[in-house]
């Protein structure tokens, strides 16, 4: 009788204590994801991540050309095992999956072991030189996609522009970041090399209502009426390619495009503008973010109430036929500029729309009449076409070549 | 240097015993004569030993290892004989000698006993200068230096004939009988040990396979590397981890032979003779015994078998409770592993390490899934693992007997065989060409010798690695100005910027001469180098890294601008070192192969573009495009090189 009881009492006992172990287990697992966007942002899904995600922190943009000699096979072979290492990086595991083998070099180039994964998306861009004949894609490009026009205040460099592919890496961790476009570039070696590439630290946009707006290097908050990830609607008319409109290819159906421009800051010019100049130049206070003469950061913006060289008129939508960009861009600053001893600092601006003219249509009017015009040059461009999201157990751009 | 003044003290005081023996006895005997026709017959002897070292130097190197052993087996067996029969000699003639020679000893020696003697001498000489030379031979392969081999062997030879002159000088006044019988003694010793070292290379040529478990382990008294075990082991023979064989041979030589030279005159003569006899008799025995129990063929697979004989199979299991048996002990050779599953789904996997690397291992082990690995086991210990065990997860494998050569599969052998003689013509054609450059400088020629520069560095730049991996070889020649301290700065770029940046030969003389030598002594150590599959394949990607580091930047020849010549030659041994392990990775991944050898064309023709003449165009003369291009070239073909020699190598 009392044997059983004992077992009868032990078995309650552990029975019990396994539910408190799997609640509190649970409460814990539960707890780290409760107080903050989540850590791990999935790869798979219709769109690719990166571009309505919530914007990180950090960036790293590689851009890259395809090695001589290489054929439609090599480049689906490159797109198919990006994926998989974007896929597994993404969610915070090592680039390749590989055991520690003493006689081999590492797999993963281990800098982002013990790093959490950061929020890290990767973002992967066809250019529309990889459309001519060596892949032979040229039926397949879209017609919208072309290298960007001479724009005003352009002072590009051929080096820091272009390239066949892109990649955007953007973590809230800078290593996290870091070790995702350097580990895709390995597995890249003798297949793409890299042509440019530009680090990125402090987001310069918010691409979530639930995001602060950040300041940019002129001191300004910037991002204020950027088309957010919230309104849906807004972002199928303006950033997702439908494949239903005129010249849209149906493999870019759920993509997008990405233009990207290295703008260089004259951050020793703008410092000595006095405050009035500063604000006026941009319309906005600086203090505040509010449009001049309202008090509130979110207020509509009037364009009666703002000078008319100021950026932020010039860009309205109502200015530029209804075009909307969603604006994704990051600070950057690679030290000095030998030439002059002047801080190489600025904008690395990057957005996403449903057609590259859009962007086209609103530099045309920054650039001709921009007070910001003084402060800055265009120094690195490109545009490249983002395609649709990769589903499980696909790669990103099989619409295009598989 | 130990090892080398170990063998020359005992080689050396055996023959100085010996020969001082007769001496002592010579002169006690007022025999200059005799005494110095011995002296004549030892300086013979020595020349003979000379000759017989160059020979055997000569005819070694012709031998693959097994002949080797061989032939040391037989040598040191024809010198137990010797020794034996001297000993014999002595002890028979010992107590005789104090009577005899008080009596008509004289008349004895004139009748021809002192030739006897003389001839003796001459023997005991050249059969120790001959050990001494086989024994050293090994000694100075070995030696990573050979300049302080060298000083040991010198100062063993002068420790073993001043000992021996100090013993018989007060030799002379001693009491002759119990003098023979103490030095008797150790002879018996030394020659107990010679059975044991004959058994040992006997078993190590692969005539004897019987009895090779380890029967003592003397590690504990005798430390290798201290100067204790080096003294017992290089006087008396005996090593700290004797086998079965060895001792046997040791104790049915050393016993009898003892029993003989101590046993005092009482015991009857013809009980001494026969323990002499027995102990004559006893070690050819033995010997033939080991080489009948061995089934009469060679060991298994030992020593360099080219059809990769997998060797004998070994059944091991993994259960719940892990490796099965836990431990585990074999003698060295190929083994194959069969790797059966006990059931359990905990315990998958079967692995075999050595130092922290795991060199064979079955994975996905289940209920009736078995893996197999083949690997040649070395003599010492191995970590067994199974991971998931519940008691045996870790166990341990011990493996005795004598080192063996892997058994490399036929393509892998003809491979390294093909590169030593890359070395060998490279190292030749450097020593060749650094002549020519060398004559330049002397000539005062400096525009010949301009010319000179970048050509003597070619055959350099393709085998820099092996260079390396000498130590203090790399930086002499090839420092660059600040690799090393200033006023050690020696080598090509020394002179070479004497040349370009000074536009003069002057100061160069010594440099040259120095350069000279480096590279001779290159050449010499290249021959004695051992290549490892796995080293060489990692060569190839060596030499890709210098290209990266130093030649693609323009670091390496600063001065002159020729760094494109060096680079070629990088590639090029990269190309020739790639070779070697190309056959077993075709066989294990065409793919990779296919793309090596397609980026290696790629390399090939991004060069061919910068030729100028039979040369190349200065580095100052490429943009940066072109140099970008290059980079990105030798990054594409390093990359997937990196990862050729453990998918060619895999078990």
């Amino acid at each position: 009788m009392s044997a059983r009881l004992t077992r009868r009492g032990l078995l309650g006992a552990a029975a019990g204590a396994g539910v408190a172990a799997a609640a509190g287990g649970g409460y814990a697992l539960g707890s780290e994801e409760a107080g903050g966007p989540p850590a791990v942002v999935p790869f798979h899904g219709a769109h690719q991540a990166g571009i309505a995600t919530p914007a990180q922190d950090r960036l790293h943009f590689a851009a890259l050309d395809m090695a001589g000699g290489t054929g439609r096979h090599d480049l689906a072979g490159l797109l198919a095992s990006w994926s998989a290492a974007a896929a597994r990086m993404t969610a915070g595991r090592p680039a390749v999956a590989a055991r520690a083998d003493p006689l081999s070099p590492p797999g993963d180039t281990g800098e982002a072991l013990g790093l959490a994964a950061a929020r890290l998306t990767v973002t992967i861009g066809l250019g529309p030189s990889l459309f001519d004949d060596r892949f032979g894609l040229s039926a397949h490009r879209p017609p919208a996609l072309r290298r960007l026009p001479p724009l005003p205040g352009d002072e590009l460099d051929p080096a820091r522009s272009g390239g066949d592919l892109c990649l955007q890496a953007c973590a809230d961790d800078p290593q996290v970041a870091f070790h995702a476009v350097r580990n895709l570039v390995r597995l890249a070696r003798g297949t793409a090399v890299v042509r440019w590439s530009q680090l990125g630290f402090g987001r310069t946009s918010s691409t979530s209502r639930a995001q602060a707006t950040p300041r940019n290097l002129m001191g300004f908050k910037d991002g204020t009426a950027n088309l957010k990830a919230e309104d849906r609607a807004a972002l199928d008319e303006h950033v997702w390619v439908g494949g239903d409109g005129p010249g849209e290819p149906a493999w870019l159906r759920g993509g997008t495009y990405l233009v990207a421009r290295r703008i260089r800051m004259l951050i020793e010019v703008w410092d000595r503008a006095t405050l009035d100049d500063q604000e006026q130049t941009i319309g906005r206070h600086k203090a505040s973010g509010a449009p001049l003469g309202e008090r509130d950061e979110f207020a509509p913006l009037r364009p009666d109430r703002l000078p008319p060289a100021s950026h932020v008129r010039l860009a309205l939508p109502e200015a530029n036929g209804g075009a909307r960009l969603l604006r994704r861009g990051y600070s950057f600053t690679d030290g000095l500029d030998a030439r002059l001893g002047q801080l190489d600092a600025g904008l690395f601006f990057i957005s996403f729309q449903r057609d590259p003219e859009a962007f086209v249509r609103i530099q045309r009017a920054l650039g001709a009449q921009d007070g910001l015009a003084e402060y800055i040059e265009h120094v690195g461009s490109g545009v490249w076409a983002v395609p649709p999201g990769a589903r499980r157990g696909g790669w990103v751009g099989e619409t295009l070549l598989a | 240097m130990l090892p080398t003044f170990i063998i020359a003290l005992r080689e050396g005081l055996e023959a100085s015993l010996i020969v001082g023996i007769i001496a002592a006895f010579l002169r006690k005997e007022g025999r200059p004569d005799a005494l110095r026709a011995m002296w004549a017959g030892v300086a013979v002897a020595l020349v003979l030993c000379a000759g017989v070292a160059v020979a055997l130097r000569v005819i070694d190197e012709q031998l693959p290892q097994r002949g080797q052993e061989g032939l040391e087996a037989v040598v040191a067996l024809v010198a137990v004989a010797m020794i034996t029969w001297m000993i014999v000699w002595m002890r028979a003639n010992a107590a005789g000698l104090s009577r005899r020679l008080r009596a008509d000893a004289a008349s004895a020696l004139a009748r021809g006993s002192a030739w006897a003697l003389v001839a003796m001498a001459f023997a005991a000489v050249l059969r120790e200068g001959i050990e001494t030379a086989v024994f050293l031979l090994a000694a100075f392969q070995d030696a990573a230096d050979p300049a302080p081999a060298g000083i040991g062997a010198v100062l063993g030879v002068v420790a073993a004939v001043g000992l021996g002159f100090g013993i018989y000088r007060g030799g002379v006044r001693l009491d002759l009988g119990r003098f023979f019988r103490v030095t008797g003694a150790v002879l018996v010793l030394v020659a107990a040990g010679l059975v044991s070292s004959a058994l040992h290379s006997a078993a190590e040529a692969g005539w004897i396979a019987a009895g090779q478990r380890q029967a003592l382990d003397l590690s504990g008294l005798l430390a290798p590397g201290t100067v204790p075990s080096a003294l017992v082991t290089g006087v008396v023979g005996v090593q700290s981890r004797p086998t079965q064989i060895e001792v046997v041979g040791w104790l049915l030589y050393a016993v009898p032979m003892l029993l003989f030279v101590l046993a005092p005159d009482r015991v009857r003569a013809e009980v001494r003779a026969a323990g002499a006899g027995f102990a004559v008799v006893a070690v050819p025995v033995v010997l033939v015994a080991g080489i009948a129990g061995t089934g009469g063929r060679p060991a298994a697979g030992g020593g360099g078998d080219a059809r990769g004989d997998p060797g004998r199979s070994v059944a091991v299991a993994v259960s719940a409770a892990g490796c099965t048996p836990a431990h585990l002990r074999l003698t060295s050779g190929p083994a194959t592993f069969v790797v059966t599953s006990h059931g359990g789904a905990r315990v998958t996997e079967y692995e075999v390490m050595r130092a922290g690397r795991i060199v064979g291992e079955a994975e996905n082990l289940a209920a009736g899934v078995s893996g197999r690995f083949s690997l040649t086991l070395q003599p010492g210990r191995y970590a067994l693992r199974c991971p998931g065990g519940a008691t045996s997860a870790e166990g341990t494998l011990d493996v005795t007997g004598a080192r063996r050569r892997a058994a490399l599969d036929a393509g892998l052998r003809h491979g390294l065989d093909s590169y030593r003689g890359y070395l060998e013509r490279e190292t030749a054609t450097l020593v060749d060409r650094t002549g020519a450059f060398v004559a330049a400088l002397r000539a005062r020629d400096l525009a010949r010798a301009r010319r000179e520069f970048a050509w003597a560095r070619e055959p350099y730049e393709r085998v820099e690695p092996v260079a390396e991996s000498f130590g203090s070889l790399d930086p002499s020649i090839d420092a660059r100005v600040n690799d090393v301290p200033r006023g050690r700065w020696t080598g090509f770029h020394r002179i070479e910027r004497a040349l370009w940046v000074d536009g003069t030969t002057r100061g160069t003389r010594a440099l040259g001469d120095r350069l000279l030598a480096d590279v001779r002594r290159l050449q010499r150590l290249t021959r004695t180098v051992r290549l490892e599959p796995a080293q060489v394949g990692s060569g190839a990607g060596a030499l890709l890294g210098e290209v990266s580091k130093s030649k693609v930047t323009g670091e390496e020849d600063r001065y002159s601008h020729t760094d494109l010549v060096d680079f070629a030659a990088n590639v090029a041994g990269a190309r020739a070192a790639f070779a070697a392990i190309r056959p077993p990775l075709a066989r294990r991944d065409p793919a990779l192969r296919d793309q090596i050898d397609r980026r290696f064309g790629v390399v090939d023709r991004a060069l061919a573009r910068h030729r100028r003449g039979d040369g190349y165009v200065a580095y100052t003369a490429l943009g940066r495009p072109a140099v970008r291009e290059l980079a990105q070239d030798i990054d594409a073909l390093a990359e997937p090189i990196s990862r050729a020699p453990a998918r060619a190598l895999e078990p």
